[in-house]
């Protein structure tokens, strides 16, 4: 696809949605070697095998992100930080985990720096974390903003719109787990390395957060 | 599988994350526990349908910019090369590190007495001195045991000789303006120009 039509198809209809591999793949492009190689390649200073690698990941990466911003600008932004913080601690990175793993822990860090940041910004914002599940209203006017044009927010389709309005009302760890696990089809072990906690708790975060998004969607529904 | 399986195992299973041997047992152990097979397919529901909706992959907007704009900044100065963690890390020989906590209790005690042998000093304070006139430079010196303050002037025209010092007036202790040698215990300066 040329630029013209590239960009064209953006402003029509948002970013692309790529089809996800199968579970357990490399990456987006699981074409050529594989990860291990491409990172020894980089470590030792390869820039090409760390553009493959780059290239491999980044739909996911991305995704992820973008899920957790609901923003587009920031995504991007985000993800070339989590790429070149990558490859700043590439000589770091051991073979005991998968580069995809790591690179999510990289992109986890990146997006709780940007809460932070964010919330020292808008000091005094509500907090969801505060509210319990039955106190929140779904059909309330101060839903949180999503960040979206209405041209996309129409193109996502009613169902997406809805799904991405319930994400925003959980408190970011649940919306990252929800993400981690049911979207991005991560293991346990896996979330558990990411996030630098113990299974048990991955385990019991997630039956809250999905509990909470159900419930809100479940609200969404019961109230139209 | 006659006996339950632990939560851990049941809990991996309704995700799908059992290995082939462990789904098989407790596939086998859940053929009379309804609840579970249904919990279970609700999961896998549940992940069928946001997944259906929620992607998982999505290319970046203008995605050659991000590749280009990625491979400018990994070829700045600062992230050229990735460095090998051990090499950045100075090793310290193991003789050092022994001496390292006696040469820091040796520190502290030479510390300790040096400041107990140094004599009392009053803090310096930054002292600015105008001068009236260009090209003049000004000396300032204090003398502790006397208390007295000078200030030179280098480079004032000298007073010519049928000038007359005019008389000042000083505070007395009890707040009477006073004529000086009259009594008068306020402090007097002196100005010589050499």
């Amino acid at each position: 696809m040329n630029k013209f039509f590239h960009r064209a198809s953006y402003v029509l209809l948002g970013p692309q949605i790529v089809d996800p591999p199968a579970q357990g793949s490399a990456g987006d492009e699981a074409e050529g070697p594989e990860d291990h190689v491409l990172v020894s390649r980089a470590q030792a200073g390869d820039m090409r095998a760390y553009d493959s690698l780059v290239l491999r990941h980044r739909n996911r990466i991305f995704a992820m992100i973008r899920n957790m911003t609901h923003n587009d600008a920031d995504a991007w932004d985000l993800s070339q930080e989590v790429f070149i913080k990558a490859w700043n601690a590439l000589a770091n990175f051991e073979a005991k985990a998968k580069f995809s793993t790591w690179l999510y822990r990289i992109a986890h860090n990146v997006v709780y720096d940007w809460n932070r940041r964010r919330k020292h910004d808008a000091a005094g914002e509500l907090n969801d974390e505060i509210l319990e599940n039955d106190r929140i209203d779904p059909s309330a006017i101060a839903i949180p903003h999503v960040g979206e044009s209405p041209d996309e927010h129409m193109a996502m389709g009613e169902l997406r719109a809805k799904i991405d309005s319930a994400l925003a009302k959980i408190s970011p760890e649940h919306r990252e787990i929800v993400i981690l696990k049911d979207v991005q089809g991560l293991s346990y072990k896996e979330i558990a390395d990411i996030l630098g906690c113990t299974m048990g708790t991955v385990m019991s975060r997630l039956f809250y957060a999905r509990q909470k998004l159900q419930t809100l969607l479940k609200d969404e529904y019961e109230s139209r | 599988m006659n006996t339950n399986p632990d939560k851990q195992s049941l809990l991996l299973w309704l995700e799908d994350e059992l290995d082939a041997a462990g789904q098989a047992n407790i596939d086998a152990w859940a053929i009379d526990q309804p609840e579970w097979l249904a919990k279970r397919d609700a999961a896998r529901a549940w992940k069928k349908s946001l997944r259906a909706v929620v992607p998982a992959a999505i290319e970046p907007p203008y995605a050659d910019f991000f590749q280009a704009k990625l491979e400018r900044a990994l070829r700045e100065p600062a992230s050229l090369a990735p460095v090998p963690a051990s090499s950045t890390i100075p090793t310290t020989p193991w003789w050092k590190k022994a001496w390292m906590p006696a040469s820091v209790a040796a520190a502290l005690v030479v510390g300790f007495f040096a400041a107990e042998l140094r004599p009392e000093t009053k803090p310096v304070q930054a002292l600015v001195i105008y001068t009236p006139e260009e090209g003049v430079k000004a000396e300032f010196f204090e003398t502790s045991p006397a208390e007295g303050t000078v200030i030179v002037l280098n480079g004032v025209a000298a007073i010519p000789d049928d000038f007359e010092v005019p008389d000042t007036a000083s505070v007395t202790p009890s707040g009477i303006y006073g004529e000086p040698g009259e009594g008068s215990t306020a402090p007097t300066a002196t100005v010589l120009t050499p």
